[in-house]
Parts: C-alpha cells; structure tokens; sequence
C-alpha cells in the first residue's frame, strides 16, 4: 500500500531544485553537463517514487538520499574511465548537503568563514566561490591536490557545525520576538 | 542575500527537467490505451500546470520572503545585542485632504504636516528626537530608561507654537502621533518588519523593490515596501478606505538610516542629563 505524501512535487521541485543542482554540480567538479544530466534523472526518480516517501523522515534527507544514490552510480558505472582520485567522498555525514540546506547569507558565510584556518578558507572560497577546480586551487596554494580535498572536507564540516549552532540560536530569538510597530 | 554556496539551475536544465517529467508520464499512460484515453486528460492538465504555470516565477517568491525573514532576524539580533538607531519620517498619503473634504463635507486646506523621528532603543530603553512642522510641540524629547526593574518615562520639549486651526481636522482623520505611540509612552517598541500575513503583490525590478500588502482589518490596508538589497521594509504606506469602501493614502512612513550602534555606547546615548527632563510616568 502507498503512503500518502504530505508534500506536493511541484512545491519540492520548487524548493529543491536549486540546492540539489549545487550538490551535483560541487559532487561533479563543476561539470555543468554532468550536472544536468544526474540531476534530471534524481528528479525523475524522485516524482517516480513520490508516493513511497515515508512522511516519518525529513523531505530534504530523502531528497539527499535519492542524489547521493545517483551519483554512486553514476561513478560505479564510469569507473573505468574516472580517476580514483577524482571522486568525492560521497559520506553519509555530508557536510556540503547540510550547508545547501541552510538558510544562510553572505555575511553569514562571511563570519563563519573567518573561523576557519586560512588554508581552510581560501580552499573554500577558491573552490565554491571562484569556481575554480582542485587541480588549480593545488597549483596556485602550491600543495597536493589530496591537502586541497583535506582542506575543503575539514573546512566545511567546521562551517556545518557552525551553522547546526547558529541555525539553533535563530529558531529560539526568531520565535521569541515577533512584535510589530502597529 | 541568499546561500551563496547555491547555484541557480540554469534555466534550460529547468525546462528539460520539467519537459522530461512531462514525457514520463505520458509514456506511463501510453502503456495502457485504454487508460490513456480515459485517465490522461487530468493527469496530463496537472502536468501541464506544473510545466508551465509553477514557473520560474514562484520560486523567488518563497525565497524572496525566506530572505526576508532571514534579513529581519539578522537585524533583531544584531538589535538584540548593541543600539538600534533609525531615522525616520512620517508623512500625510495623498489622498488625505480629499478623505477630510469627504468626512467633514468641504474642502478644507492646511499645511501638510511631516513628522521627523530619530530613534534609539535597547532592550526597554528608548529614546526618541521627534520633530512635527504641525504639533504645538515643535520639537520633542522622550526618554524611556530602565532601572532596578523599573522603567520611567521622562519628556523634555516646549509646547507653546501656534498651529493652523485646520490641522485639527487632519488629526481627526488619522494622527501620524498614533503611528508611533510605543516612542512616547512606557511600551517596548519594536523593530519595523514585514507583517506576518503580508503578501506579496509585486516585484519592482526597475526600483530594486518589492511591494506587500496587509489588511488588518476591513478598514485599513498597510503596504510595505521592501529594499531588494537589504531585504527589510523600508516603507509603509497606510490606506483608509470610508463608508463607500472607497481607499485613501492617508499616511506614509519611511524608514531610513537604519544602523546598530554598539552597546559600549550606552551611557552616551541614554545619558537622563543630556536635557532638561521632566519625569512623566513610571512603570
């Protein structure tokens, strides 16, 4: 028997779209094709499996559940011609995901960012705001590309617990303090 | 303003997603003619509404108002910890002389009246400069400070300018003073945010803006005006509508020179000998 899905398709589409595209197109090393492609299909699947989504878990954690899904396979079915050392660690605790996941701005970004090692942050920024690749960013830091994947890995698991922590203080003031002038 | 680690879908990836969608589930149906002929028109609608009609346009409708939100709580917080300072100045709508002439059966002219108010709050500390071209106080001082848990209320200004007769007749219809009461009593004021129940009429992309709309009641629509860069309101225009449910601009408020100013500064700020005070009430 289906479970009744609380949520529209076209209202997670909505939602999701955009967030789920950057979880591609970071997972892909900024391959816009590649991207589109994966992308396309986790959505196909997604309306296809529409009805069997267990309203007990979160809509975001299915979501990340269905991409991850189809990028493991995507790598398992090109294995032969992708570099080993080409593959993001596709974990089970993605701190990239919980990021895109965020309500964050700029400024935001901005302060949690100077939290990091100077490593850590210019990786990141290199990475995720230049859109520069790993192979650059290890050239012009003049460090191996597997110190750049460190780098960014540990940079965005600290901006991940940073945001788990911000996100928590904004629930209780936003909730606390609804007043209006009039 | 937004989470600057997402990347919009490009627009193309978005139509091809959607079209693929499309095909899926006409090639579903086409498994079965039957069910084709007699099942595929409501589905094929329901497609066809999401392909074309959740466009491209309703997405920056959620984010548009999530950034808002998100813009607003960054404020309060940030409010929260040091001086919340604003500038602000509180005009008379266009349509007010013709509401007057209606209510009070002719014409009657006057000055129009603008009301300037800089302000400073911290938790129940208030202190508020207000200048009228149209109050018998012309210049106004209130100071709210907080102390051993009690808050007092003091006022510093003259009330002595001669003011046209006429104005009276303006006031009647809509006081600007009504507009911002919690400055000049004990009440903790807030900060100036869009309204729960707003909603969103339209995006001006040509003045960076976005247009609310919220109706209180059957009697009053406020409009706010929200800054595309800052994302918070930055006006609110009141309406009045008379017996005939015809609308008037009564009132404008534009909020301006908003800024926080560290708490280290709070002696200087608040400081009860700065004027000549005269203490009005207690809590």
């Amino acid at each position: 028997m289906k479970n009744e899905n609380p949520h529209r398709f076209s209202d997670v589409y909505a939602k999701y779209k955009d967030k789920l595209y950057s979880y591609v197109y970071y997972r892909v090393n900024g391959d816009k094709d590649l991207a589109e492609d994966i992308i396309s299909d986790v959505f196909i699947k997604t309306y296809e499996k529409f009805d069997s989504y267990n309203p007990n878990y979160a809509i975001s954690t299915w979501l990340y559940s269905i991409t991850r899904n189809s990028l493991i396979d995507h790598y398992r079915k090109h294995r032969a011609t992708i570099d080993i050392d080409s593959i993001p660690i596709v974990a089970e605790d993605d701190a990239l995901y919980h990021i895109l996941d965020q309500r964050i701005t700029g400024e935001q970004i901005d302060k949690a960012l100077a939290k990091l090692t100077p490593l850590q942050q210019t990786c990141i920024r290199e990475k995720f705001f230049a859109g520069k690749s790993g192979e650059e960013i290890s050239q012009q830091l003049s460090i191996s590309h597997p110190s750049v994947r460190k780098h960014i890995s540990r940079g965005l698991k600290a901006l991940r617990n940073e945001f788990i922590l911000y996100t928590f203080i904004l629930y209780l003031v936003f909730d606390q303090f609804q007043t209006f002038i009039f | 303003m937004t989470n600057p680690f997402i990347k919009k879908i490009p627009t193309s990836t978005d139509i091809k997603i959607r079209f693929r969608i499309l095909m899926f589930v006409v090639k579903k149906y086409r498994t079965n003619r039957n069910m084709f002929f007699l099942g595929v028109l409501s589905p094929l609608i329901s497609v066809w509404l999401f392909v074309f009609l959740t466009s491209i346009n309703l997405q920056p409708d959620i984010d548009i108002l999530a950034q808002i939100r998100m813009a607003e709580a960054s404020e309060l917080a940030k409010a929260e910890e040091g001086i919340y300072h604003l500038r602000w100045y509180v005009t008379e709508g266009v349509d007010k002389p013709r509401l007057v002439a209606n209510n009070f059966g002719r014409e009657i002219n006057t000055i129009p009246r603008t009301d300037v108010l800089e302000t400073w709050q911290h938790g129940d500390n208030v202190l508020a400069f207000i200048n009228s071209n149209a109050l018998v106080r012309e210049f106004d001082v209130y100071l709210s400070i907080a102390q051993d848990d009690d808050v007092s209320l003091h006022h510093y200004g003259g009330n002595d300018r001669e003011v046209d007769s006429n104005r009276y007749y303006y006031d009647e219809v809509h006081d600007l003073s009504s507009i911002y009461t919690a400055y000049t009593s004990l009440e903790r004021p807030g900060i100036p945010k869009l309204p729960k129940q707003a909603e969103m009429v339209k995006v001006d992309e040509t003045n960076r803006q976005t247009i609310f709309s919220f109706k209180p009641n059957d009697k009053v629509i406020i409009e706010s005006v929200v800054d595309m860069e800052t994302m918070l309101v930055k006006e609110e225009i009141i309406y009045l509508s008379d017996e005939n449910n015809e609308w008037y601009q009564v009132t404008r408020i534009s909020y301006e020179s908003r800024e926080i100013i560290p708490a280290t500064d709070f002696e200087d700020v608040f400081d009860p000998e700065i004027f000549d005070y005269q203490l009005m009430t207690t809590s």
